[in-house]
């Protein structure tokens, strides 16, 4: 049978660098978590990226989110922890290294994983569409001085203007949950541009 | 001769209570306010902070934050602790701060969780801080605001009541002074009779009772005023006066005066018995009797001195022991010695006699 995976993620993993909303803290408590067996299986994302979702084997909570391009061996690797926050599902990734990735040390020491939230718009059968939190707005939020919530400003080496700026949220899980508790509902905080698409492989 | 019984009757106000008045809350002043508020601003500010720098929102946030905290401090400063805390209705104000911190710590999470994005539209905030955080914060501010205002209070009440004391030691000095100054003409015209007496007769002791009126008067000027003075320079003021007397009285008159088991340094009211030697000189020995006498006798012990002076009396005067030399004397002692000293009148048939026991006081009493 054959099934189409939508699932969405910025096209590719640089792209997703650059537009998603950073947390050092996951979105999410152990009380928060569900687990959806429809979402373990092989997905194509809309542009043709390839997904295989597992279980980890650890946990019954946790998704391995691996994603495919050229070889055989995953290039990325995310653990995705499904949630409720008031009766809203969301999507919390985090990133993990590879087997060749694990191997480079001294590279994966100056590495701080993050957090980074997306809302899960709708489960069926054979796809999944999630939005993410939009950077954008985010951004726009903490430069006009509109928005009070924990966070650090990183500057690249050879940043050029204050879009290269990186805004990583230090908030903590009871403040990242009560803010998109209170916001998630804003019409830019989810919009349809940060969608993804994911359709079931058939 | 003038009579002691003339001495003027001084109304001084005996017994005078200070009413102290309440201390005027330095918490409310300006500069105080303004020096907590701003303290307390930049300590939130610092704790409220997101990030390493301090943003517009931050500032924002912490006043409108603080803002609430006031209503907490404010109803505790200006309401809960005059009516209830300084009028001592303690459990009352305990429930009243508890119920006043609850409420305002209700009203700050539901400001920052619904209130504020109707204030301050644009503005994205949230409860940041639970219950229990908030009741803390409330808790430990109110408690911090009371303590320093009772702490100012206290210091406003010390100084009031060092002031009053001032006040009070002042107006007891004055008026000892007041009444010791009625008794110095009495002894001094007395005095100047006795000379224009050896004057007139010409007599060969005039010298040496101008040596000790001049003696008098010299311990009068640089003693009297003291609050206290040693009994043997009390003493030796009543040798100079009874040799005065001597000269007026009849040689028959028999004149004791006890002395020897006394303790010279032994702290005493400057010019307190000589109203009273006065008195006795004046009624005893003007009778014409053969019998006439005046005895006067002192002791010092450890704790207190004790004084007994009796004198014999004519059957037709009238009792003294209202007179205004004793009166005189009676408000003095009040002002110095309070309810710590005896004075006891005894009028007898013949005799008339004057017993005074002193405490040990010293000047800071």
């Amino acid at each position: 049978m054959k099934r189409v995976l939508v699932f969405f993620f910025v096209a590719s993993l640089a792209i997703l660098q650059g537009c998603i909303v950073k947390s050092l803290h996951p979105f999410y408590t152990p009380n928060d978590l569900v687990f959806k067996k429809e979402l373990i299986n092989h997905w194509t994302d809309q542009d043709g990226n390839h997904w295989q979702i597992v279980p980890v084997k650890e946990s019954n909570v946790s998704y391995e989110l691996r994603h495919y391009k050229h070889s055989e061996q995953p290039e990325e690797i995310f653990i995705a922890h499904l949630f409720h926050l008031n009766n809203q599902l969301y999507l919390d990734l985090f990133p993990v290294a590879n087997d060749s990735q694990a191997n480079d040390m001294m590279f994966n020491m100056h590495l701080i994983p993050a957090h980074s939230i997306a809302r899960v718009v709708k489960i069926s059968g054979n796809e999944v569409q999630i939005r993410w939190l939009n950077e954008k707005w985010l951004r726009s939020l903490f430069t006009e001085n509109k928005i009070k919530i924990s966070h650090e400003v990183v500057r690249d080496v050879n940043v050029k203007d204050d879009s290269d700026l990186n805004y990583v949220l230090t908030a903590s899980t009871e403040e990242l949950q009560k803010f998109i508790i209170k916001y998630g509902d804003e019409d830019d905080a989810f919009i349809d541009d940060n969608t993804v698409w994911l359709k079931l492989n058939r | 001769m003038v009579e002691v019984e003339s001495l003027n009757q001084t109304e001084s106000g005996r017994g005078h209570r200070f009413k102290l008045s309440l201390p005027v809350s330095l918490f409310k002043s300006v500069y105080v306010q303004l020096a907590f508020w701003t303290s307390t601003y930049f300590v939130l500010l610092t704790i409220f902070s997101t990030s390493s720098v301090w943003y517009h929102i931050d500032y924002l946030y912490t006043g409108i934050f603080m803002s609430t905290m006031m209503i907490a401090v404010w109803m505790n400063a200006y309401l809960l602790i005059p009516r209830m805390l300084q009028q001592r209705r303690y459990l009352i104000y305990l429930i009243s701060v508890c119920i006043t911190i609850i409420a305002t710590v209700y009203f700050n999470h539901l400001l920052f969780d619904k209130l504020i994005d109707y204030i301050l539209p644009g503005y994205y905030f949230i409860a940041y801080y639970s219950l229990l955080d908030l009741l803390k914060f409330f808790g430990v501010l109110v408690a911090l605001a009371t303590l320093i205002q009772l702490t100012m209070e206290w210091f406003a009440l010390q100084e009031n009541t060092q002031s009053a004391i001032l006040l009070q030691k002042e107006k007891v000095t004055a008026e000892l002074q007041a009444l010791t100054n009625q008794v110095n003409p009495h002894f001094l015209f007395n005095s100047l009779s006795v000379l224009y007496s050896l004057a007139l007769r010409e007599s060969r002791e005039a010298p040496v009772a101008i040596m000790q009126l001049s003696d008098m008067l010299k311990y009068v000027i640089y003693e009297a005023s003291k609050r206290f003075v040693p009994l043997g320079a009390e003493v030796e003021m009543i040798r100079n006066y009874i040799g005065l007397q001597r000269y007026r009285v009849h040689v028959s008159t028999k004149i004791e005066f006890l002395e020897n088991d006394i303790d010279p340094s032994f702290p005493v009211m400057p010019m307190v018995f000589l109203p009273l030697i006065e008195n006795s000189f004046k009624h005893g020995t003007h009778s014409n009797t053969n019998d006439a006498f005046v005895s006067i006798r002192m002791k010092t012990t450890s704790d207190d001195m004790e004084f007994s002076i009796t004198n014999n009396r004519m059957l037709e005067e009238s009792p003294s022991t209202g007179g205004v030399g004793l009166r005189n004397i009676r408000m003095r002692l009040d002002l110095v010695y309070k309810e710590k000293y005896e004075l006891n009148i005894v009028e007898e048939e013949t005799n008339f006699s004057v017993h005074v026991k002193l405490p040990r006081l010293y000047e800071e009493n």
